[in-house]
């Protein structure tokens, strides 16, 4: 398999002198195309930075990643700029929104950076808010938003690109279990028929044993990186199905 | 992201915080206002001096005065202050120039290029009154004397005089004068006589030189309010003013004018052929020139002022840019996240200063226009300031003038902007999005 990322001998470290806190400790690790990774571990444990660094959004103190092969630390800033705009999609556990534009404008920043005409981008942006069951907010300004409407307007955000790897940090954090599942269906939904990288950092156990492999963080190094058997993936998807379809009956039984 | 786009985006973040970016307007006002009016002021007084020297005429128009020691403006200068001057057996005038000897006056005529039956000599004649023929009333008055090929003024009615002909021509430097004369309009006076009368100074005798009334010029700020009189008018006049002086007093001529062939000659070349005998040359330009230098430098410091406020105000906008700029971190980040270029980054935030500028420029050269606007229709009104000169305007907005006051207004902004901007472009991704 083709190894999209791969970070080697990461360290990340916080702050000077006397305030200096290790969060990442020379961390190996290498991440295939089409795979769906979970990050879990303790709050604090280091899974925010990893990711960060994964995504090129933050430099390591020290160690290179490297994205299809290349040192990022390399990479031109057009190349970069490209490879943020077009191929990485991300979902932060702070949500970072524009909180004074509306909800479409919020969801359309990626596609107004890649200079998509008004009307293309007024349409996939409303075609990804509708995937997340916001169209009727669109027009709503992004701070007038409840804490889960604003993780899904991040949602959309993220998948608005149509990107081949999706970063999410706690997607589901602040969702209840239907629209959680309804989002997690549409992340391994974009997984498995886009063949869409996803890592995905959370601390809910049932999230992470639905992706393909699940890396352990603890204090700033890696613990445990399993990959899950592909019955057991089978299993977990059968699992998703039928948890979609309780859902479904639930919400008809209302 | 597209230009389009980015020029949106600027625009729509100069109003959200409305009180601050209304503030760095006003202080880019004040300075754009003050640069406005001056500079339209400047070019409404110019155009002004110039429609009045394109009607004028006078190309090949060059006065000569004598080569004066002390320079002309230390003469003026100590003429303000009251110093006395010293006697020079009359061979200087009030304004320290000496007197033009018979050989420098011919040497004058027969400079090449010099058109010779258009020398006047400076022997000016004078009157003891002028009466109308038509209601009696008697006025004094200064006589000028002018050359007439290139020299035209603007008339009301009538032609301009002529120094080659016997018959006795005066021409009215106003419509007051036609008035005062007892006439209903300039039409009206136009050939009727103006009575010259000297009184003899030894036999009290009243000597008449009725001249025949040509034209009537327009109020204009290069003729004073004197009749212009042509030569042969003058020349009898003058003939009677020196009748009892002796010899040597006679013929004393402190400067003379001529018209020169200007299309075959520079000014410069003439100046320098009378510079040779020892005069001084003068032509209408150089006049001109004066008259501008006066206003040009009172202008000159307004304009000072106002770029000293705009330099205030880019301190206004960078300010103001700074202070967005720690506000909408976050915002920055999410654009880098999101792929946006440092440049555009930059691009947006000098961008917005740019606007800033620009609709600062905007709004003073807006308020200006209207202000003077204002000012000169009531300046124009039956007894505003302006009234004798219906065709000067106080300002004067042209496209000229005013686009590279905007765009430079918009300059000085941008610069302002381009600190904050580097700033804010520099941040990684995500330090900015983590900055509260
Ligand atoms: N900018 C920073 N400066 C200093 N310390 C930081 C910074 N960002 C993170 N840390 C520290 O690094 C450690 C790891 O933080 P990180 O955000 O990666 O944790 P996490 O695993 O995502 O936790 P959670 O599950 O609570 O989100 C924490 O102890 C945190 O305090
Ligand atoms: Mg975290």
């Amino acid at each position: 398999m083709e190894k999209i990322i791969e970070a080697k001998n990461l360290t990340k470290i916080y702050g000077k002198k006397s305030n200096k806190f290790t969060a990442l400790k020379d961390i190996d690790l290498s991440i295939y195309k089409g795979e769906s990774v979970a990050i879990v571990g303790k709050s604090g444990s280091g899974k925010s930075t990893l990711m960060h660094l994964l995504a090129l959004l933050d430099k390591p103190t020290k160690g290179t990643v490297y994205i299809d092969g290349n040192d990022a630390s390399k990479l031109k800033n057009r190349d970069l700029n490209k490879l943020r705009n077009e191929r990485f999609g991300f979902v932060f556990q702070q949500f970072f929104m524009n909180s004074n534009d509306t909800v479409l404008e919020n969801v359309l920043l990626p596609l107004k950076i890649a200079k998509k005409g008004r009307k293309e981008r007024n349409r996939l942006a409303k075609d990804a808010l509708k995937v997340v069951d916001l169209e009727a907010k669109e027009e709503n300004k992004a701070i007038n938003l409840s804490g889960g409407q604003k993780q899904r307007v991040c949602i959309a955000r993220a998948v608005v690109n149509d990107p081949q790897i999706i970063f999410a940090d706690e997607p589901t954090g602040n969702l209840d279990s239907a629209t959680g599942d309804k989002i997690t269906d549409l992340l391994f939904d974009l997984n498995k028929n886009k063949g869409v990288t996803l890592i995905i950092v959370t601390h809910d156990e049932d999230l992470a044993k639905l992706c393909g492999r699940i890396i352990r963080v603890s204090d700033g190094q890696i613990i445990s990186d399993q990959t899950v058997r592909k019955d057991s993936h089978q299993k977990a998807s059968e699992r998703l199905e039928k948890e979609a379809a309780r859902v479904k009956k639930a919400n008809r039984e209302k | 992201m597209k230009t389009s786009d980015l020029i949106k985006q600027s625009n729509h973040n100069l109003f959200r915080n409305k009180a601050r970016t209304i503030l760095t307007i006003l202080a880019i006002f004040i300075g754009s206002f003050a640069i406005c009016t001056t500079t339209a002021i400047q070019t409404g007084v110019n155009s002004f001096i110039d429609s009045q020297v394109a009607s004028f005429g006078g190309e090949g128009f060059i006065q000569a005065y004598g080569k004066t020691e002390t320079d002309t403006s230390q003469a003026i200068q100590d003429m303000q202050i009251g110093r006395p001057k010293k006697y020079n057996d009359g061979n200087t005038n009030e304004m320290g120039q000496p007197a033009i000897t018979e050989e420098q006056i011919e040497q004058f005529r027969n400079i090449p290029g010099i058109i010779k039956d258009t020398v006047l000599v400076g022997r000016f004649g004078t009157v003891t009154y002028v009466q109308s023929t038509k209601n009696n009333e008697r006025f004094t008055t200064q006589l000028n004397q002018m050359t007439t090929k290139t020299v035209h003024y603007d008339m009301v009615a009538g032609t301009n005089i002529d120094n080659n002909t016997d018959e006795y021509q005066v021409l009215l430097p106003n419509d007051l004068w036609v008035e005062s004369l007892g006439y209903g309009s300039s039409e009206e006076a136009i050939g009727q006589k103006l009575d010259f009368v000297w009184s003899d100074p030894v036999t009290a005798e009243l000597k008449h030189f009725p001249a025949t009334i040509v034209g009537v010029q327009a109020p204009s700020v290069l003729n004073s309010a004197a009749v212009l009189i042509n030569t042969p008018l003058n020349d009898a006049l003058y003939a009677e003013n020196v009748k009892y002086l002796p010899a040597t007093e006679k013929g004393k001529v402190f400067t003379v004018a001529a018209e020169y062939d200007y299309e075959k000659y520079s000014a410069d070349e003439i100046k320098k052929a009378i510079s040779d005998i020892g005069l001084e040359g003068m032509t209408v330009a150089d006049i001109i020139g004066q008259i501008k230098g006066f206003f040009d430098a009172i202008t000159t410091i307004f304009t000072a002022f106002g770029f000293i406020a705009l330099i205030a105000a880019s301190i206004g906008i960078v300010n103001t840019l700074l202070m967005s700029v720690q506000e909408r971190t976050r915002e920055i980040g999410l654009m880098k996240t999101f792929g946006m270029s440092k440049i555009k980054i930059f691009f947006s935030f000098a961008l917005e200063a740019t606007l800033l500028g620009f609709w600062g420029a905007i709004a003073g050269l807006t308020v200006s226009f209207l202000l003077c606007t204002g000012v000169d229709n009531v300046a124009h009104t039956s007894d505003g300031f302006l009234k004798a000169f219906p065709t000067m305007h106080l300002a004067e907005f042209s496209p000229a003038v005013f686009i590279p006051v905007v765009l430079t207004i918009m300059a000085i902004a941008f610069i302002a902007g381009v600190l904050p901007a580097t700033k804010a472009s520099k941040k990684n991704p995500i330090d900015a999005l983590r900055y509260e």
